[in-house]
């Protein structure tokens, strides 16, 4: 077997945790997607250049919300920021050209980067492995968001159970990047600058919410 | 603002956000502040969120029940889709 072919089928291989997780995934974006009764394409188009599950659902939340420009970049911006780090992480496993290293590098999301960062370094730095690991998991994100918004179409829209899809969504990611982080101390912030905003500014809470979030996070 | 124009600023962002690190990889690594943002700052955000969410549209015990099921699943499974569905589950049993 050529070493092309190795490389390719260990990354298909490795990729299977990947796609135990984002296939679903994306299938729960679709329906959400397609339950808050926007454009099944925008919906795709999303899981395409956008690619990241937390980036589209904020930006989802900030759409059905009703939320401006403003909001949506103080919202969404500092969760794509994450990115920029997995890709200064492997910088020197990148492929060229530079266009296959464009494309690995806006593939970068949660996912393949755990799976490459894991890898030893001989073979994540194969550019068969590399690429072929990012495209697979892209086309797993993209098929799942497409099965979702074709299946959220023949779900009614009557079943109120499924509003609660989205922040059962986000409090699992929560929860998730609590034990991540090992403490639960910007969660209580977050609830306490939350109420107290809510308080406050009323149905504009948000933004001066996120002001206060971003100073907490650098003062930490 | 609407689906389509979220989609087309949000993708030129997150192209940029994480191809640019490609050519100031060096001056990046060196900003304490960038690296203190992206390490709690996700968490909050989604927090805000879901503070939102609750208050707003799941604030009575049926939405109270469901977070904590769903909670609860996913600490004991950590499956996202199985935690998902137990959350759903339960609020529309709680809720019907």
């Amino acid at each position: 077997m050529s070493d092309r072919a190795r490389f390719v089928r260990e990354s298909l291989w490795d990729s299977l945790p990947v796609f135990a997780a984002y296939f679903p995934l994306g299938i729960t974006w679709g329906v959400v997607w397609e339950q808050a009764g926007l454009s099944p394409v925008w919906g795709v188009l999303f899981s395409v250049f956008i690619y990241g599950a937390t980036a589209q659902l904020l930006a989802l939340s900030v759409i059905v919300a009703g939320g401006g420009l403003g909001s949506m970049l103080l919202t969404v911006v500092p969760v794509m920021l994450r990115n920029s780090f997995y890709t200064v992480a492997l910088l020197d496993r990148l492929p060229r050209p530079f266009w296959v290293r464009l494309y690995t590098a806006f593939c970068l999301i949660d996912g393949p980067f755990a799976v490459a960062a894991c890898k030893d370094k001989e073979t994540s730095s194969q550019p068969w492995y590399l690429v072929t690991l990012m495209t697979v998991v892209h086309i797993y994100w993209v098929a799942g968001s497409v099965v979702g918004v074709w299946a959220g179409a023949y779900v009614p829209n009557k079943i109120e159970a499924l509003d609660f899809v989205l922040p059962a969504l986000l409090a699992v990611i929560v929860l998730e990047q609590v034990l991540k982080l090992g403490s639960s101390v910007p969660v209580l912030i977050s609830v306490f600058v939350a109420l107290t905003m809510q308080w406050l500014f009323g149905a504009a809470w948000m933004l001066p919410a996120i002001g206060l979030c971003i100073i907490a996070s650098l003062r930490r | 603002m609407g689906a389509a124009w979220t989609c087309i600023i949000l993708g030129a962002i997150s192209i940029l956000t994480r191809i640019l690190p490609l050519g100031i990889a060096d001056w990046l690594g060196r900003q304490s502040w960038v690296a203190r943002l992206a390490a709690v700052l996700p968490c909050m955000i989604l927090t805000l969120l879901l503070v939102s969410d609750i208050a707003n549209r799941f604030a009575g015990l049926p939405g109270v029940v469901s977070m904590a099921a769903t909670l609860l699943c996913h600490m004991v499974f950590r499956q996202t889709l199985l935690s998902l569905f137990v959350g759903c589950s339960c609020y529309a049993l709680v809720a019907g």
